[in-house]
């Protein structure tokens, strides 16, 4: 899912995509993005620890909250469960809360709320449609940036 | 040149102006937006 969003988002001219590990993932990484594709899979219907974890520390660690340094950026979701219905929507839906209370801009693409996979024994593994729902995710959430961008340079 | 000639030059130039006003903007076309997109992924 992830290379499926890096994906579409290099598909729009000028972009560059860094793809990394939540746990890795520094301030200076998010302060100096124009745009955050966060991908998690559901745990217990929701967002896992891990990523969770990782939206706390852009207060706790990065001190990004407090002035809003994630401000006008934009934002998306994508997220892989088990089951066809086991919390893939909340899981992007929480994802967008904490970009929302960060004044984040969030946009869907793919889905309704971003892209999803369904990769337990129902649907075992990634399948192309899922795969091609990631790339329009990353190419949406990068044109979007860029218009951001552009209009906030004029 | 004679007055005829003229006349669709001027129109020539007048139909690619407006073109170019309405349509055009050949920066952005040039020039895409730099942007960096991040994907965190747990």
């Amino acid at each position: 899912m992830a290379q499926g969003v890096a994906e579409g988002a290099k598909a729009v001219s000028g972009t560059s995509v860094v793809l990394n590990r939540v746990g890795e993932v520094t301030g200076n990484d998010l302060s100096s993005s124009d745009a955050v594709i966060v991908g998690s899979p559901v745990y217990f219907g929701n967002m896992s620890g891990e990523v969770k974890t990782f939206f706390d520390n852009w207060t706790l660690k990065f001190d990004l909250f407090r002035d809003r340094k994630m401000r006008n950026k934009v934002g998306g979701a994508f997220a892989t469960g088990a089951g066809v219905s086991s919390g893939k929507e909340v899981t992007m839906l929480t994802i967008l809360g904490a970009m929302l209370i960060n004044q984040m801009i969030v946009v869907s693409g793919g889905g309704g709320f971003g892209a999803s996979a369904t990769t337990g024994p129902d649907s075992p593994g990634i399948d192309e449609k899922e795969v091609a729902e990631s790339r329009e995710l990353g190419k949406r959430v990068a044109e979007v940036a860029a218009l951001v961008k552009r209009g906030s340079t004029k | 040149m004679n007055r005829r000639k003229l006349l669709k030059g001027a129109g020539v130039l007048s139909t690619a102006a407006m073109v170019l006003a309405l349509y055009g903007n050949l920066g952005d076309a040039a020039d895409p937006t730099p942007v960096t997109v991040l994907v965190p992924l747990g």
